[in-house]
Parts: C-alpha cells; sequence; structure tokens
C-alpha cells in the first residue's frame, strides 16, 4: 500500500494519539452513519477515543465491504456534536508506527482503492488545514508548580495545605503537593495546579492564597509549563 | 567523584504547531528525564496493550495525561542530561502570565530554542507578521537572553522530505544569529545544547540578593530568604538591605538542611541576622555587601520599554505596577525620551506624546515607594521587569541607568559594629 506512506508523511507526527489510523479512517468513513452517531453522542465526553471503539467494531461488523466503500468520506468536527472540549483526535490521523498489520479496511478492489486513496489523502490534507485553523481556538492548558511560604516554624503546615485546596475556580485543578525544605527548620508547600490558559491568572491565584494571610507569606512560581 | 555537570536552564518556544511540545517530550525521555522505573512500566503496558512498536508516543501520552492530572510533582520540573549539562526545560505555554515569570520567576533562562516548522507553508506562518516566532525571539533577546537556538523542525514534511533546497530558504530568512563562541548551526539539537555557553552568575561581583521571604524562628531569630544573584554570601560579612537601609552581620548561612560556608550566584538560602526585626527586612528589599558597592535606594530609573499589550495610548504620568526581581512597587512614567525601532535600536522620534502596543521606548521612571533597583550592565537579573496593569502584562523592560539616592545615616546594628571594629 504504497498510498499510506504518503498520507503519513502529509501529516504531523507531533499528534500521535492511541488510535490507530484505521480505526479513525473508519471512523470518519462512518460518520454519517446514524447509528453510529447515535451511539457516539452516548459516550461520555472524556475518555472518547477510548469508548468510541467498542462502536467502531460494532458498526463496521454490521456493514457489508459495498457499504463501506459507499460511504462519503465527509468529516464533521466534534465540536458540531456538543463535545467542543475535546480535542479533535479523528482529525489528526497521524502515527510514526510501523506497524505491519495494517489490514485495509476498505475492500482490495484495485479500481475502488485509487478512488479511496484519493479521498482520503484530499480529506486528511484538508482537515489538516483545518485543524490548523481550529487550533488556537482550543483551551491550552499549563501546568503550574507553586511556592506557597509560611510566616515561620510555627505556622500549621497541613492546615496551610488543606486552606490552598479549598480555593476553587472554573478549570481550576489542585495536584499532589510536597513540603520542601528551605533552610534552618523551615519548610514551604511545593504544590502543583493546572488551569485553562483564558480562565486562571496567576494575580487570581495570589491573591486567594496570600488572602490566607495568617498562614501564608508569600507564594512564588517555581515551574510553569503548557501541557 | 567527578566534577558536577552544570546546570543551565532553556525555555522552549515556537509557532503553535511547530511540535515543540513534542520535541521537548522527546528530549525528555530520551536524555534520562523520566526515571527509569516509570519508563519500564509504561513500556511495559504498552507491549500489552500490543503498542510495543510505538511506545514513544504512548509513554508521551500516559505522561501528558500525567501531567493534567498532576499527579507527580517531579514531572513538571522536567530535568534531562546531556552529555555535558544537567538541563531544566520550560516548554512556554501560551499564558499571558508566562511573560512575567520568566522575567522575574525563579529561573531565568539561559537560552532559549526556538522551534519552526519547516513544512510548506508552515514556516511562513510562523514568521509572517501575525506570527509569533519573531516575537518571543525578539522578546527573549531584549530580556538578556543572548543565546538562540533554531531548531528547524518537521524537515520529513517538506517537498520532498529532508529538502536541502528548503533548508537554505529557511536560513536565508534573516536568522543572522552568531553565536560568538560555539557555533551550534547545522547540528543536531542535542548538538546545539552543548554549544551553550554556560551561566555567567559571576561570582566576583558584589553581592546582590533580593528578598523573598523573612522568616522568625524561635530560638535562632529573622531569617530572610532569597536567591544569591551575583557575588558570595558568607558568615561573618556585614550586609546592607537597600532600600530600608539597614546593616547587619550574617550569622549563619543555610540551604536546604546544610549550613554553608559560602552561597554562590544561583543558590536559594537562607541566612540569619542578627538584631534585626522580621519588621525591619521584607520581600522586594536587595542584600548585598556593605564594603562593596552596598545596594542602594533608586530615586528614579531610565528603562527601555517595550509595550506587549495596552489597549490604550500611554502617555507621560502613566503609574502601573512594576514587578522587578521580587519588588512590586508602582512606578510613574515621568518621562518618555525617544521611542526607537525595537530590533536597530535605532531612534524614531524624540520625545514621543503617547506609545501604543508594539512600541518599544526609552522611559524615564519614578518609583512610587523607595525602591531598588540596577542597571542590565552592573547586576542583570535584578534589572529585568515586567510592567502590570489591568491584570495582565502590559510591557517589559530592562533598566539601562539607575539614578541612586544618597544613602542618610541608616541604622546599623550593634554586632554590624562590632563585626566592622573587629576588622
Amino acid at each position: 500500500m504504497p498510498w499510506v506512506s504518503e498520507t503519513r508523511k502529509a501529516l504531523p507526527a507531533s499528534r500521535c494519539s492511541m488510535i490507530t489510523w484505521q480505526t479513525r479512517a473508519t471512523l470518519r468513513g462512518m460518520c454519517h452513519h446514524k447509528q453510529m452517531w447515535q451511539y457516539l453522542k452516548q459516550c461520555p465526553a472524556h475518555g472518547l477515543p477510548i469508548c468510541v471503539m467498542p462502536y467502531v467494531s460494532i458498526i463496521t461488523s454490521s456493514l457489508t465491504k459495498k457499504e463501506k466503500a459507499s460511504l462519503p468520506a465527509v468529516k464533521i468536527a466534534l465540536g458540531k456534536y456538543g463535545l467542543a472540549d475535546v480535542e479533535d483526535t479523528t482529525g489528526s490521523a497521524a502515527t510514526d508506527s510501523k506497524d505491519e498489520d495494517d489490514i485495509d479496511l476498505f475492500g482490495s478492489d484495485e479500481e475502488e482503492e485509487s478512488e479511496e486513496v484519493k479521498w482520503l489523502r484530499e480529506d486528511h490534507l484538508a482537515q489538516y488545514e483545518s485543524n490548523k485553523a481550529k487550533k488556537p481556538a482550543l483551551m491550552a492548558r499549563s501546568s503550574i508548580l507553586l511556592d506557597v511560604k509560611p510566616w515561620d516554624d510555627e505556622t500549621d503546615m497541613a492546615k496551610l495545605e488543606e486552606c490552598i485546596k479549598s480555593i476553587q475556580a472554573d478549570s481550576l485543578v489542585w495536584g499532589s503537593s510536597k513540603l520542601v525544605s528551605v533552610g534552618y527548620i523551615i519548610k514551604k508547600l511545593q504544590i502543583k495546579c493546572v488551569v485553562e490558559d483564558d480562565k486562571v491568572g496567576i494575580d487570581m491565584l495570589e491573591e486567594q492564597i496570600t488572602a490566607f494571610e495568617d498562614y501564608v507569606q508569600s507564594m512564588d512560581v517555581a515551574a510553569f509549563n503548557r501541557i | 567523584m567527578g566534577k558536577e555537570k552544570t546546570h543551565i536552564n532553556i525555555v522552549v518556544t515556537g509557532h503553535i504547531d511547530s511540535g515543540k511540545s513534542t520535541t521537548t517530550g522527546h528530549l525528555i525521555y530520551k536524555c534520562g528525564g523520566i526515571n527509569t522505573r516509570t519508563i519500564e512500566k509504561l513500556e511495559k503496558e504498552a507491549a500489552e496493550m500490543g503498542k510495543g512498536s510505538f511506545k514513544y508516543a504512548w509513554v508521551l501520552d500516559k505522561l501528558k495525561a500525567e501531567r493534567e492530572c498532576g499527579i507527580t510533582i517531579d514531572i513538571s520540573l522536567w530535568k534531562f542530561k546531556t552529555s555535558k549539562y544537567y538541563v531544566t526545560i520550560t516548554d512556554a505555554p501560551g499564558h499571558r502570565d508566562f511573560i512575567k515569570n520568566m522575567i522575574t520567576g525563579t529561573s531565568q533562562a539561559d537560552c532559549a530554542v526556538l522551534i519552526v516548522a519547516a513544512g510548506v507553508g508552515e514556516f511562513e506562518a510562523g514568521i509572517s507578521k501575525n506570527g509569533q516566532t519573531q516575537e518571543h525571539a525578539l522578546l527573549a533577546y531584549t530580556l538578556g537572553v543572548k543565546q538562540l537556538i533554531v531548531g528547524l523542525n518537521k524537515m520529513d514534511s517538506t517537498e520532498p522530505p529532508y529538502s536541502q533546497k528548503r533548508y537554505e530558504e529557511i536560513i536565508k530568512e534573516g536568522w543572522k544569529v552568531t553565536h560568538k563562541d560555539g557555533n551550534a548551526s547545522r547540528t543536531t539539537l542535542l548538538e546545539a545544547l552543548n554549544c551553550i555557553l554556560p551561566p555567567t552568575r559571576p561570582p566576583d561581583k558584589p553581592l546582590r540578593l533580593p528578598l523573598q521571604d523573612v522568616y522568625k524562628i524561635g530560638g535562632i531569630g529573622t531569617v530572610p530568604v532569597g536567591r544569591v544573584e551575583t557575588g558570595v554570601l558568607k558568615p561573618g560579612i556585614v550586609v546592607a538591605f537597600a532600600p530600608v537601609n539597614v546593616t547587619t552581620e550574617v550569622k549563619s548561612v543555610e540551604m536546604h538542611h546544610e549550613a554553608l560556608s559560602e552561597a554562590l550566584p544561583g543558590d536559594n538560602v537562607g541566612f540569619n541576622v542578627k538584631n534585626v526585626s522580621v519588621k525591619d527586612v521584607r520581600r522586594g528589599n536587595v542584600a548585598g555587601d556593605s564594603k562593596n558597592d552596598q545596594p542602594m535606594e533608586a530615586a528614579g530609573f531610565t528603562a527601555q520599554v517595550i509595550i506587549l499589550s495596552h489597549p490604550g495610548q500611554i502617555s507621560a504620568g502613566y503609574a502601573p505596577v512594576l514587578d522587578c526581581h521580587t519588588a512590586h512597587i508602582a512606578c510613574k512614567y515621568a518621562e518618555l525620551k525617544e521611542k526607537i525601532d525595537r530590533r536597530s535600536g535605532k531612534k524614531l522620534e524624540d520625545g514621543p506624546k503617547f506609545l501604543k502596543s508594539g512600541d518599544t521606548a526609552i522611559i524615564d521612571m519614578v518609583p512610587g515607594k523607595p525602591m531598588c533597583v540596577e542597571s542590565f550592565s552592573d547586576y542583570p537579573p535584578p534589572s529585568r521587569f515586567a510592567v502590570h496593569d489591568m491584570r495582565q502584562t502590559v510591557a517589559v523592560g530592562v533598566i539601562k541607568a539607575v539614578d541612586k539616592k544618597a544613602a542618610g545615616a541608616g541604622k546599623v546594628t550593634k554586632s554590624a559594629q562590632k563585626a566592622q571594629k573587629a576588622k
């Protein structure tokens, strides 16, 4: 299948995900299949790729080869199905795998295949474009590691941590934490959080954390990475 | 025991879709940034799931998932080794507060790595006027990150793949990056990283230590904490704090649990001072050696400022909050002296009335409260600042010159007098 490697090349290797490209190709081919979308819509928004798998195989097995080939290859953005927050992994069918057990799901008829090749490739290119156009709109997130410093050696660090974790904001998720020795007998609290870039600012975090003024002397950002 | 490898900090930036996160992940994965047990576990999982042949993607995805949940702290402090350095790497987020953090944060970058995608149309999009690529590079440069590595990514998506012609096209695009030493052109990213010149945090300069916090510890006394930016801090020396003008002797120095005989640039340390109350010194103050160019309050200073994003126009009299080292103080734009071309530094206009987003200018500023700052040529780290207004970073700048206020008679503690007499 020489076209397989071609289409792979045309796509960014950076967005690999756990579904093989065949699954995605099949998925895309099925997009207009009503039954499929009924199943899809019932899936919880998170974990989409995994939960889709069984439905894909159910549907593919219920269709004949001919039917599959005749399905229109229109790709519909997941966002249109009320899943705006989900990264559209169906759009970036890329993998740098050298998997040898690729199976051509679209029949073996030579004539038919060249048709498939054409639309698949065009489809991929179009998607790469539309995906790119869409990307900035995706919810970018950052992982932030905070240093929270107490006033003295008598500050109750467990209570301090409790206070910090009580802070709530849209998209803010508190992660793990640990106490790090500063010097003498002072320890600071190092705590991780994940935020959506557009929703939570450092100012807001600092304001709310330092508001626990009985416990907190100051807050610094120890690490700031994109996810 | 062999000599320990030098630590360096790098920040990876690039146009969206340039593959910078993948590159970052790859470096960490391949260069031992993730502990072996985690990798072994994930690779085994991959094999069990039948994903053995693309375990790389599997592992990266798993790690991404882990970062999202915030399970392990160690993964958020990304580190890896090259044959020459220990590297801490930051994958620059698009978050609007990141720039401020890059300037005043604890890990200032020694080198920026700019990832550009070579794919048809991608590179052009990246360097176009609206592209972030040049913006990031320029910003980093203005703020004193003078080393830049340009990583050309996705060479496999050129037409034809790995096209030499395309490579030449791209390097023609005016990346006139001249390395004074350590020429790193046309090598792999890893080789280029080894060509980074290690940070010059000079121990032979006078001491500068901006305070992050001040603790009161039972049985010990007052302990200020901060990072040594330049110079050396030792027990026994007499330090002066600016702008509060307090002078005292350093009794001991500690880092983590250990007592130190000397703290060098880059060390985050606590030090015990005598006869000073926690009310006398605070976050934002700067400690220095009282006998060697002691830090002083700034009556005013001249800075080069880049306006990043301000909805309106900025004129003289504007008084936003400046974040400079650990200080957080409102400063007035007293006089807009000249507007300059940010690339060449050439003067465009004398005494501009207004400045708007994208402009760079030389401005005279006056702090609203006592503040200690330094000029870039003398002490680079405490000379950079971010300008804060309306809950965002509206500008960044570098201090070119400082008008130091002559220090009056400040508070000199008894132990400082004794220590001075003894010498």
